[in-house]
């Protein structure tokens, strides 16, 4: 995983619990949430992507 | 995009759920919140329901169907007239939010309620076809009682983008979505502005990664 989502998950946690609000509490656990889902992204189209790069059926 | 809220709940005052509901939705100033409340002025409701881009009917489920009071509100408000014949409805989005105090996994086939949500509601789906609406996948809120802080805080946050997201979803939507929030928050906390900028960065990646792929299978197909 790129190193950014790691240090965004880290803010997102540390602000989190600075965080007195509860419907910004909760919003920051849904943005984890879609950060997650954004590197889980991330990893699978840069994997079809060198896949596809690198198919030696078509070298 | 406005969005009308009608809410349908003869015990409302003592509904914990609604009182989240309320709560989780009245940051945002395009939501307007309407409670039922018997006998019903037809003219001054149905002007409410012209303002609305999307509509969300919500109710608790009683006896696999809505409480009365939204069929008396049916009945008197969305005549045949307005609702059908003048076309009042035609292209705005119908969405349904329904608690139930049973578990999510009793309304399946061979399950305890034995039908799907999707089935038990199924007249909400025919009238949206009727008028002209689009049918929004329904929002159904069960056990609340018995969720956990972490599962409330994302119910809290789902509720919303029911309420406000634009439809049908993709996922660059859903992250315009949660940096327009993040971009409010940044207004009086930096930190919140490194995340928003950090965020965007990353969608703009995902979109080039996104055109990289279309392309490459693109050019796959025409080989």
């Amino acid at each position: 995983m790129d190193n950014n989502y790691e240090w965004m998950q880290q803010q997102i946690a540390q602000l989190q619990e600075n965080e007195p609000a509860y419907e910004k509490r909760a919003f920051l656990t849904a943005f984890a949430d879609v950060v997650a889902e954004q590197a889980k992204r991330q990893t699978q189209m840069q994997g079809e992507i060198d896949g596809r790069a690198w198919d030696h059926t078509r070298w | 995009m406005q969005t009308l809220v009608v809410v349908a709940h003869p015990e409302r005052v003592q509904s914990g759920t609604q009182e989240f509901l309320q709560a989780s939705a009245a940051p945002f100033k395009t939501v307007q919140w309407h409670e039922l409340e018997a006998p019903f002025e037809k003219e001054a409701e149905q002007r409410q329901l012209l303002t609305a881009d999307r509509l969300i009917l919500q109710f608790p489920l009683y006896w696999y169907s809505a409480p009365a009071m939204l069929y008396q509100w049916l009945d008197d408000v969305w005549t045949e007239k307005f609702a059908v014949r003048a076309g009042n409805l035609n292209g705005k989005q119908l969405g349904i939010v329904v608690t139930t105090g049973v578990a999510d996994q009793a309304y399946h086939a061979g399950e305890r309620e034995g039908f799907t949500l999707d089935e038990i509601l199924r007249p909400f789906q025919a009238l949206a076809h009727k008028t002209g609406m689009t049918y929004l996948p329904l929002f159904p809120i069960t056990q609340f009682g018995y969720q956990t802080d972490a599962q409330k805080q994302r119910l809290l946050v789902a509720y919303q983008r029911y309420l406000t997201e634009p439809y049908p979803r993709h996922f660059a939507d859903t992250e315009k979505w949660f940096a327009e929030q993040l971009a409010q928050l940044a207004a009086d906390h930096p930190d919140y502005q490194l995340l928003l900028d950090q965020f965007t960065k990353n969608a703009d990646e995902l979109e080039q990664l996104n055109d990289t792929l279309q392309m490459m299978r693109q050019n796959e197909e025409n080989d």
